[in-house]
């Protein structure tokens, strides 16, 4: 069984977690563990970590993609 | 007036003493003494005539040697004038391209000073605009802008995935 762990920037509603675990759920192809956590510092969007691996999708992390570019054009 | 014979020739021999006696006596010393004098005399001109013309040798050296120092002189006076002119010469050389690599160096220094404060600066700048962006946006997403946010990542995740 998967253990997938979701970060948001606001708490999600009952309705919002069911959808996105049934999407997850199919991609995955198998029984998943879910657990939710809320993280203001992510800004905006959502992280998920499937196992050990993380998909980042918060506005964080862009702002700090942008960052790291700005730095490697000084 | 009758001439006696006898009497002049008495007068003669008498003369004849007499002039014998003065010249024993008085004329021939006296004739060596002048002989003497005039000899000494002589001596003593020549050893002046000597004496004259060693002198004029010694001048004559004494001109030479002067001449001969004064030339070596005039050499070594020219020679250290040019070995000054020279050193001059080496040591603004010298001044001049110390102070124009100190001068390069500083530059260099300030350029690289200068390139690091930019690279600062614009690090700073960055920083300051994404602070600013985080805080705009953090405070510019409200909950329908947010949930709309995360469908949207939600769907490019799960392509990834």
């Amino acid at each position: 069984m998967k253990k997938i762990k979701i970060t948001t920037a606001i708490e999600l509603t009952d309705t919002k977690k069911k959808a996105i675990e049934s999407k997850l759920s199919k991609k995955v192809g198998s029984k998943a563990s879910f657990s939710y956590r809320v993280n203001a510092s992510l800004i905006g969007g959502i992280t998920i970590s499937i196992d050990s691996k993380l998909y980042d999708g918060s506005v964080k992390n862009k702002l700090e993609t942008i960052q790291q570019a700005l730095y490697k054009n000084l | 007036m009758k001439i006696q014979l006898t009497q002049i020739l008495f007068q003669i021999i008498n003369f004849s003493v007499v002039v014998g006696a003065l010249s024993y006596l008085l004329y021939n010393p006296i004739l060596n003494v002048l002989d003497e004098r005039k000899k000494k005399i002589e001596a003593a001109q020549k050893q002046a005539e000597k004496i004259e013309a060693e002198k004029a040798n010694l001048d004559k050296t004494i001109q030479a040697s002067k001449k001969e120092a004064e030339k070596k002189a005039s050499v070594i006076l020219e020679e250290a004038k040019e070995a000054a002119q020279a050193q001059t010469k080496k040591i603004l050389a010298d001044a001049k391209a110390k102070a124009s690599k100190e001068i390069a160096s500083q530059k260099e220094s300030w350029a690289g000073e200068k390139a690091a404060e930019m690279k600062n600066m614009k690090k700073d700048f960055s920083d300051a605009v994404m602070s600013v962006t985080e805080k705009v946006l953090g405070k510019a997403l409200d909950s329908k802008a947010q949930t709309k946010l995360i469908d949207e990542e939600l769907e490019k995740l799960l392509k990834s995935i």
